[in-house]
């Protein structure tokens, strides 16, 4: 998997989570602009990316410090090490 | 010494002067420590000497946690914080569950139980949280340890924080001492701003009303009495503790230092989560952070039940942390229901949503059993015992709800309510009070005389802040 094709999983794997085909966001939305991200979400979509990614989020801080969608695609980029 | 007397005017105004004539931040920083310690040093001795000692614990704990890299020894490190504090916190806040027992086992050594409430400091339950951030935000990375243990003591004895919070991190607060503090006029009127807006709420709408619910509380009322004694202390708790929150970041800002906002217009909020969002901001941010996301972490595989599971332990602990006893057990189970029907409930929401469009359900209605079910939580929050709540339930079903046959200063709560619920329409949509520095000078000018006027005619301060109990 490449760098560039992080997006379009993640975008996959939230609009599967949250139920809500039309979903968008691109690398620069902030999360607390997604509405369907919620606390509830947030959960399911880290267990999500875990299985499709297979990584595994051991640091909460650090999961904790994204504010961007790119902060996350560079977060998992790191541990998959892309 | 309490915000609203004239013993802390004298020293704030010494203390400010001084701060301001000094040179330098480390001077500075020496004036806030000593202004501090003398803070502490107002409500005892014993205070003082557990608070500079269990600091000092922290600081080093965050120093060896700073220079050890092995994620085993940091766990460690970390439980040695969490257990430490949760010691204390459990030692001075629940003597009272063992003061029987120890009293045989202290009483052969000489120590008598006064002196455990003689040394239960002021505001523990506030300054230990603060105080453990020192090791959490070098655990979690989000700052290096700080090396000047002078530094740790003044951030967790930090005299407007020290007695009802806002709970500040670390990471919020050591920077800003580290930083030079330039005279700013703007941020000083802000400063006095806060300060006096916080003031009308405590000694004018909290005081007022609350020998209101004094008395509507008292035994013997039912039906609509009853219902507006629960309305009237609601409106207390906000004035009381959003008051002095608003008064702690105004002497702050006097200083050059930002502390977090602590309260946000929560009773317009629409749901129970939106409350928490808005209310004792500083606590669930706290709780938020430590407890629920990790718990949650921690069970992702759970799925759902983890998640449930983390909103339990999360609020259960925000209960305990309030008070010892099973009503405040049962206020935290009480909220945490309500998140987690909120929680689950959402996919119903969304369908009714999309079947039924957008234009069944009236935002004020949301507003209004929001604040009702938040005040049923006030009911268990005040009770003296859960058999009292349970009564005071029933007796809301008793009685008469008829307004013109009940006895209630209604004048007087009608107009804390319109008070407290018109500065919360005003501070939502700016999330802040700083609303009226965009104002017009007319304007301003207006609402000054109005407020200077409200305060000269209705100031009732009392001495006793409800959340400082805590």
């Amino acid at each position: 998997m490449t760098r560039d094709a992080l997006l379009p999983a993640l975008l996959g794997i939230a609009r599967n989570v949250t139920g809500e085909e039309d979903l968008e966001f691109n690398s620069q939305t902030r999360f607390e602009d997604i509405e369907e991200w919620d606390s509830l979400n947030h959960i399911h979509m880290v267990v999500g990316m875990e299985d499709a990614f297979g990584i595994r989020f051991n640091d909460p801080s650090r999961l904790q410090s994204v504010v961007r969608v790119q902060d996350l695609l560079d977060l998992i980029a790191d541990l998959k090490g892309l | 010494m309490q915000f609203l007397s004239s013993e802390f005017a004298v020293a704030f105004a010494a203390v400010f002067l001084l701060y301001w004539i000094v040179p330098g931040r480390a001077w500075q920083n020496l004036v806030l420590l000593a202004a501090s310690l003398g803070f502490v040093l107002s409500f005892g001795t014993q205070a003082a000497v557990v608070l500079a000692t269990s600091t000092l614990a922290e600081w080093a704990i965050a120093q060896r946690l700073g220079r050890t890299e092995p994620p085993r020894a940091r766990r460690i490190l970390l439980w040695t914080s969490v257990i430490l504090n949760v010691g204390q916190l459990a030692f001075f806040k629940y003597a009272h569950f063992y003061v029987p027992e120890l009293t045989s086992l202290l009483g052969g050594l000489g120590v008598h139980t006064a002196t455990l409430h003689i040394l239960m400091p002021v505001g523990l339950s506030f300054w230990v949280l603060q105080k453990m951030t020192l090791t959490l935000d070098v655990f979690h990375r989000r700052m290096p340890a700080e090396k000047n243990p002078l530094n740790c003591l003044l951030f967790t004895a930090f005299f407007p924080t020290l007695l009802s919070g806002p709970i500040e991190h670390s990471r919020n607060l050591l920077p800003q001492f580290a930083k030079p503090r330039a005279w700013d006029t703007s941020r000083f009127s802000q400063g006095v701003w806060l300060f006096v807006i916080g003031a009308f709420q405590k000694a004018v709408l909290a005081d007022n009303v609350g020998a209101l619910s004094e008395s509507l509380l008292a035994p013997g009322h039912t039906g609509l009495a009853l219902m507006a004694g629960i309305w009237a202390y609601a409106f207390q708790l906000y004035g009381d503790f959003a008051g002095y929150s608003y008064m702690a970041r105004g002497c702050a800002r006097m200083l050059g230092i930002d502390i977090k906002q602590n309260f946000l217009a929560p009773y317009l909020a629409t749901n129970v989560s939106d409350y928490w969002k808005h209310w004792h901001i500083s606590l669930t941010g706290w709780l938020n952070e430590y407890i629920y996301s990790t718990l949650s972490m921690a069970l992702r595989r759970w799925g759902t039940y983890g998640i449930v599971a983390g909103i339990w332990v999360t609020f259960i602990v925000s209960g305990l942390w309030h008070g010892t006893g099973w009503t405040f057990f049962a206020y935290g189970c009480f909220h945490a229901l309500g998140i987690t029907v909120f929680t689950l409930s959402k996919d119903v929401r969304k369908r009714f949503k999309k079947r039924f469009g957008d234009t069944g359900w009236p935002e004020w209605a949301a507003v209004f059993l929001t604040f009702h079910f938040v005040c049923m939580g006030y009911v268990l929050f005040r009770a003296p015992g859960l058999a009292g709540a349970v009564s005071t339930y029933a007796d809301l079903f008793r009685g008469t709800w008829n307004p013109a046959t009940v006895e209630v200063d209604w004048l007087t709560l009608g107009l804390c309510a319109a008070a407290v619920f018109a500065l919360q329409a005003c501070i939502r949509p700016d999330k802040d009070v700083m609303w009226i520095f965009t104002r017009p000078v007319w304007f301003r000018v207006a609402f000054y005389l109005a407020l200077g006027f409200l305060l000269l005619r209705f100031y009732a301060p009392s001495d006793r802040f409800i959340y400082q109990q805590f």
